[in-house]
């Protein structure tokens, strides 16, 4: 009877244990802006050789697309291959997204899946052109504010052993609009923010065969933040 | 006759009554038992094929297709579902793609890219096809091209490009 108490006992720390362990897995981003991607690439076709080696005739490019999904499963099966995802697919509703300055893979409730900061990088033109109206005193959209900047995005796999094989940039003028809340008296207000690439251009290699894209990047970003006024 | 055998004649014709009087009567459409309910796979959405269409203001209640429309859905909803993978979602999104606002149906064309099913680009040019505004038939003939198009091949193995 002794033994079967503690055999239960054992039972239920583990259990806590790795209820506990779980729980700390689970790490929720509220901050987090949801990206899409639609790119069309054009891929060099092999080309082939005349019977008396002359000419050389090369076909039309092949059309091939990628959406965030197709670029979510390389990423699961690039993580995979690294050993730090334990399945070739993210779960059905997971999210591409940027999280301050790291790009991530989430759920649907935005619990982090994974980081995949070191394949995939976005970085920023030196100069945003603004339009709108700011409030002096907050720093916030007076309601709105549109900004033009230049981003680009590198796609790198190449260096994971057993990856996709993809390498890629693609840049363009991003159109960043913002809208925030007046704060209320405890300093919390909403904010918006909405990213549109729509004419992005770029090249890369898949597998060894080059191509070149074309496509649009969407970002969507809703939270609640708080804000101080300065002490008067 | 053997009172048995009329017995059974008769308790078969009872059980018959029984069988029919409960095949007769209209059939309860359940929700998947993983569907929780007010989810938004749980709203009910037209067929495969079938985008909401507005309705007239003059056209009274009793006559329209749908007598409980689901809920329209918003921007954020539609690109959350653009990121699922079952049948549900995908009806869900097509069928704002027939919504008064023209951002939801932006919203709605642009989670059908995302959800990436070939079977969709039909219904976005029929869409297309009744639709007036130049730039939006535009969006939707790139978005119906765009699902017709096959995702860029994976080829995983030895690193080719270095």
């Amino acid at each position: 009877m002794k033994h079967l108490s503690q055999s239960l006992l054992v039972a239920v720390v583990a259990a806590f244990s790795l209820a506990a362990a779980n729980v700390q897995a689970q790490v929720k981003l509220d901050d987090i802006s949801t990206i899409t991607v639609a790119f069309k690439l054009q891929l060099q076709s092999p080309g082939f050789n005349s019977k008396d080696g002359s000419v050389r005739t090369f076909d039309k490019p092949v059309v091939q697309v990628i959406n965030t999904k197709n670029l979510l499963d390389r990423l699961a099966l690039d993580k995979q291959a690294q050993g730090l995802y334990d399945s070739d697919k993210f779960p059905s509703g997971s999210k591409l997204a940027l999280s301050g300055s790291q790009v991530v893979v989430v759920r649907g409730n935005n619990d982090l899946i994974v980081d995949v900061s070191d394949i995939i990088t976005f970085s920023g033109g030196a100069n945003d052109i603004l339009s709108g109206t700011t409030n002096n005193t907050t720093g916030l959209a007076d309601p709105k504010i549109s900004e033009l900047v230049l981003v680009r995005l590198d796609f790198d796999d190449t260096f994971i052993e057993g990856s996709t094989n993809l390498r890629f940039f693609i840049q363009g003028l991003d159109a960043i609009k913002t809208q925030d809340s007046n704060p209320g008296n405890n300093g919390n207000y909403n904010e918006k923010t909405s990213d549109h690439v729509k004419n992005a251009a770029g090249e890369g290699q898949s597998g060894g065969t080059p191509f070149v894209m074309t496509g649009s990047i969407e970002g969507n970003r809703n939270v609640t933040l708080n804000v101080q006024p300065p002490p008067v | 006759m053997r009172p048995k055998i009329i017995f059974v004649v008769l308790l078969l014709g009872a059980v018959a009554l029984v069988l029919e009087f409960f095949r007769s009567k209209p059939a309860v459409a359940l929700p998947p038992a993983d569907v929780k309910p007010g989810s938004d796979a749980a709203k009910t959405y037209p067929p495969l094929g079938v985008a909401r269409m507005p309705v007239p203001p003059s056209m009274p209640a009793a006559i329209t297709s749908n007598p409980s429309p689901a809920p329209a859905l918003t921007a954020d909803e539609l690109e959350a579902l653009g990121m699922k993978h079952d049948a549900d979602s995908l009806r869900a999104i097509l069928a704002e793609l027939m919504n008064p606002d023209p951002e939801i149906r932006a919203a709605a064309r642009k989670a059908a890219v995302q959800f990436g099913d070939r079977a969709a680009a039909q219904e976005l040019r029929e869409v297309a096809a009744r639709t007036e505004d130049v730039d939006e038939k535009r969006a939707l003939l790139e978005a119906a091209d765009f699902l017709e198009l096959p995702p860029l091949e994976i080829r995983t193995g030895t690193n080719a490009a270095r």
